[in-house]
């Protein structure tokens, strides 16, 4: 090919990317319009009648030994001994373990006394139950920010409660008026009896925000695991209303050709997409292609299962202890330590790290409100409605969130997926803080208080002073 | 660029992509030759020493009270009413009637004693544990056919008893000498402690039957689901031993490669090309969308079988109800496919309850849930050995050996004709099947024994 014929391809294809770009940006804010208007046209309005209740957890003693007395009645299963231990999953010898600790051990009385350490409440919004915590941190201070914390799967309400109290003892200045909400469908957001998917969450709690706060009412969003997708999904419904959002887990949507090509380019050219800071903590390595593929498959049969088929994983679950903790507690292994050097071949996937009875409230308050089917059903309908919602071209999991949003991330590097600046920053156009943590897991507040809340109200200063 | 230069690049692609055929069929022919030398050369030796024992199942009254003591116990949750009945798995409240029953009025004592109508026994190869039925019909016949019938997961070995029992009465001038093991992880093949995958397990059997049979007797292998796949190893590492094998879901993963990629391509934009008419008019399809769909919405199990398997056993293990509504929704769901959605029970009621129970009953009382699972983790855990671990990368089965394949209607999974007749080379019996499902055994034993004798009588 003559140069000539060379340089005019050149100049075509460079056009045409400019081209594609520019309209790909017009089709973006399009299709973003489209989500306000029918964010306006679904807002869901909260009847004046509607009230709160008070709501305290009781130590049900007829359901403790229920759970006591099949735990006794636990039947096990042998490890294999030439192979390391965790590699096929939880391992049953610590299963064992655990499970002794739970039934004799264990003192579930007081962890619901800790519970209900935090004001609850519940309130029936469309027809769907919310329980949320309600907190107001130094009511005195000056200074006032709403906040909401959103946790995921297989998350629990409580994971905040150290947080909470790091962000009142550290921030005498600041009154911090805190929701925390389980997601219908967890915990006791139930019964749950229809479908429910993140962008009804979304309008959900967008409603118990107006319903505490006012309908003029502004507020931040903390979320992890599904809460981040539900921290995303709001400010596109309602830009105005969210003065920021600090995420653990941003989304860079995978049918945005553009970021493909450069995933693509990315281990060829690392230097052009990631910084020092990412480069030093392999971004390249762990953010290609085929490194994802491989993570995908490895970790996240728990994520196709419960996407398709819930309610066949979610009768052992329901009915078996051991069989609900083994499955929810290799979460709290694989996805907060590094698998290679801490988990293959431990004793316990790390999980001395955590408390063991903070572990073990997470199981029984999934246990207690029956509640791990319903969690997981959060997949299937998540998956499709987002099929749905394509079919209307309303691409909430694959669209910008809107500029004017100030955005926090907070890059845990144990977590299961790394995503380097570059690519949240084309995703999420306000994003002004990226912090990366070096021991740091999926479950960032339930782990790592401190620096979570850290993270976060730096975050929260850095958009309250810059106005 | 100038159609001269066009047109001898499309010619210089053409003969590279030529040469490029003709030299990787020479290497998988080195390379089949090589594995039938490896296969030689690493066959298990049956220890003169090594004695079966007789082997008979014990109706365990302790465990039996333990059963129907945590059925007792059984918790549940409700169903969703606006998502149709099986759409998200097992139907809670089809669930709650079968604990019911289960605990109340099924009577274990009794298929115990049908369990064992068969002679069984065990023996330890290559330090494995090795249940089997071995059972001779029509002894005084004189034609003698040697033939393993070998199931998959969920699958049990008295699935065949039916069709035993069928061979016997329907084949008075056949002697069959049968022999049905259990994989090791799977029922009375236990305790396993060690990982053993698919090829491994074909070595023990081809040494299994070895030792049964006598060291260089000719046998014949009927195999479903990774019995399917068994069968295929077979049939490549020890071709002069198997006389020809009869299976009903062609391994998928075997048939990852560029030509049937190629075939997925080309079903894409014209479906009917790549099918034959009967394939056709059995609404089969092959195309890139249908394997996409296919792992997306039916492999979810799969995975995480193939991954954590511990992290699902441990309730499996512990409540019977778990067990029972994860496995026989994998008989809704293979019998009669997207059927099963929308029905009450699944389409379970059309088998009789005591059987499935049994069924589950029997993978209880062996406690075999998670150990069989991890079938599935082995078969990835040990690919990285490489060489010869053969799953993914399969090339072509030997023409030396015949293959039939008996597809029913409601298989979980599908390959064309057309696609099939690359990898096994002497494809000489092809059948589709109306109205039958993934456990062919268990529901269709008649047909698949009458096809398994026509496809012997054949091959003889």
């Amino acid at each position: 090919m003559s140069l000539k014929n060379l340089s005019i391809f050149s100049l075509s294809v460079l056009l045409f990317s400019v081209f594609l770009v520019i309209y790909l940006n017009q089709e973006n804010s399009k299709k973003l319009n489209r989500i306000e208007q029918w964010a306006k046209n679904n807002q869901i309005k909260v009847d004046k009648s509607t009230k709160a209740q008070k709501f305290t957890i009781d130590f049900d003693e007829k359901e403790w030994n229920l759970l006591k007395q099949k735990l006794s009645l636990t039947r096990f299963f042998t490890s294999l001994k030439d192979v390391p231990s965790f590699d096929f999953g939880f391992d049953p010898d610590y299963a064992r373990e655990l499970v002794e600790y739970w039934g004799n051990k264990f003192d579930w009385k007081s962890q619901v006394e800790y519970l209900n350490s935090y004001p609850q409440f519940r309130i029936s919004i469309n027809d769907t139950i919310i329980h949320y915590v309600h907190y107001t941190t130094n009511p005195t201070a000056e200074k006032r920010i709403n906040i909401l914390l959103l946790d995921g799967w297989p998350g629990a309400f409580f994971g905040f409660y150290k947080a909470i109290d790091f962000m009142e003892k550290n921030y005498k200045d600041i009154c911090f008026d805190i929701v925390v909400p389980s997601i219908p469908g967890y915990h006791f957001s139930t019964p749950l009896n229809k479908i429910h998917n993140p962008v009804e969450t979304s309008l959900l709690f967008d409603a118990l925000m107006r319903y505490l706060f006012g309908e003029l009412a502004h507020y931040y969003i903390h979320g992890e695991d599904w809460g981040s997708i539900i921290a995303t999904t709001v400010p596109q419904l309602y830009p105005t209303r969210v003065s920021g959002i600090h995420i653990t887990m941003p989304i860079t949507s995978e049918s945005n050709i553009l970021n493909n090509i450069c995933s693509l380019l990315l281990p060829y050219v690392p230097s052009l997409f990631l910084s020092d800071q990412e480069l030093k903590h392999e971004f390249s390595s762990r953010f290609s292609i085929k490194s994802k593929l491989w993570k995908f498959w490895d970790e996240f049969g728990y994520f196709h299962l419960q996407a398709t088929r819930p309610d066949t994983v979610g009768h052992g679950l329901t009915d078996s202890p051991v069989g609900l903790m083994a499955y929810i507690l290799e979460k709290y292994s694989s996805w907060t330590f590094e698998r290679l050097n801490k988990i293959s071949g431990s004793k316990d996937g790390g999980l001395e790290f955590f408390n063991k009875d903070d572990l073990l409230t997470v199981c029984t308050l999934y246990w207690m409100t029956n509640s791990i089917t319903s969690s997981m059903r959060y997949y299937a309908n998540s998956f499709n409605a987002m099929l749905e919602f394509r079919k209307q071209n309303l691409d909430f999991f694959s669209l910008s969130v809107s500029q004017t949003v100030p955005v926090g991330v907070q890059m845990n590097l144990n977590d299961i997926f790394v995503t380097p600046f570059w690519f949240i920053k084309s995703r999420y156009l306000g994003l002004i803080q990226y912090k990366i943590v070096e021991q740091g897991g999926h479950f960032a507040a339930f782990q790592n208080p401190e620096l979570t809340v850290k993270c976060l109200v730096d975050f929260i200063t850095q958009v309250e002073y810059k106005i | 660029m100038s159609l001269k230069n066009l047109s001898i690049f499309s010619l210089s692609v053409l003969l590279f992509s030529v040469f490029l055929v003709i030299y990787l069929n020479q290497e998988n022919s080195k390379k089949l030759n090589r594995i039938e030398q490896w296969a030689k050369n690493n066959q298990i030796k049956v220890d003169k020493s090594t004695k079966a024992q007789k082997f008979t199942i014990d109706f365990d009254e302790k465990e039996w009270n333990l059963l129907k003591q945590k059925l007792s116990l059984t918790r549940f949750f409700t169903s969703l009413k606006d998502v149709p009945s099986f759409d998200f798995g097992f139907d809670p409240d089809y669930a709650r009637e079968l604990v019911e029953y289960w605990g109340n009025k099924f009577d274990w004592k009794s298929q115990v004693e049908y369990l064992n109508s068969y002679p069984q026994f065990r023996i330890s190869i290559n330090d494995t544990i090795i249940h089997y039925v071995y059972y001779t019909t029509n002894p005084t016949a004189e034609k003698r056919i040697n033939i393993l019938l070998l199931d998959g997961w969920p699958g049990a070995f008295f699935g065949f008893y039916k069709a035993i029992d069928f061979m016997e009465k329907n084949y008075k001038d056949i002697c069959f000498d049968i022999v049905v093991p259990s994989i090791p992880g799977f029922g009375y093949s236990n305790p396993l402690e060690k990982v053993v995958d698919p090829f491994d397990t074909t070595l023990i059997f081809d040494a299994l039957a070895r030792f049964v049979f006598g060291e260089n007797s000719q046998y014949f292998v009927h195999g479903e689901d990774w019995g399917s796949l068994i069968s295929t190893f077979l049939a490549k590492l020890y071709p002069e031993r198997v006389g020809g094998i009869h299976i009903t879901m062609p391994p998928l993963t075997s048939f990852f490669d560029f030509n049937s990629l190629l075939y997925a391509f080309a079903g894409q934009f014209f479906p009917n090309s790549i099918l034959t008419e009967q394939e056709i008019k059995f609404g089969f399809k092959f195309s890139l969308s249908e394997l996409a769909s296919l792992i997306i919405k039916k492999t979810g199990y799969f995975h995480i079988q193939a991954t954590k398997p511990d992290s699902i056993g441990a309730g499996m293990s512990d409540s019977p109800f778990g067990l029972l509504a994860y496995v026989l929704e994998k008989y809704s769901f293979g019998s009669f496919g997207l059927n099963a959605v929308g029905k009450k029970d699944g389409g379970l009621e059309k088998f009789k309850r005591d059987d499935l129970l049994t069924i589950i009953t029997y993978y209880w009382m062996t406690n075999c849930i998670s150990s069989s699972m991890r079938l599935y983790r082995n078969t990835f855990y040990t690919l990285e050995k490489g060489w010869p671990r053969i799953v993914l990368n399969m090339k072509k089965i030997s023409a030396k050996v015949p293959v039939a394949v008996q597809v029913f209607q409601h298989e979980v999974s599908f390959v064309p004709f057309k696609v099939l007749k690359n990898k096994y080379l002497n494809l000489s019996m092809y059948n589709l099947v109306e109205n039958g499902g993934h456990f062919s055994n268990f529901e269709n034993p008649e047909k698949i024994s009458n096809n398994f004798i026509e496809f012997i009588n054949l091959a003889l």
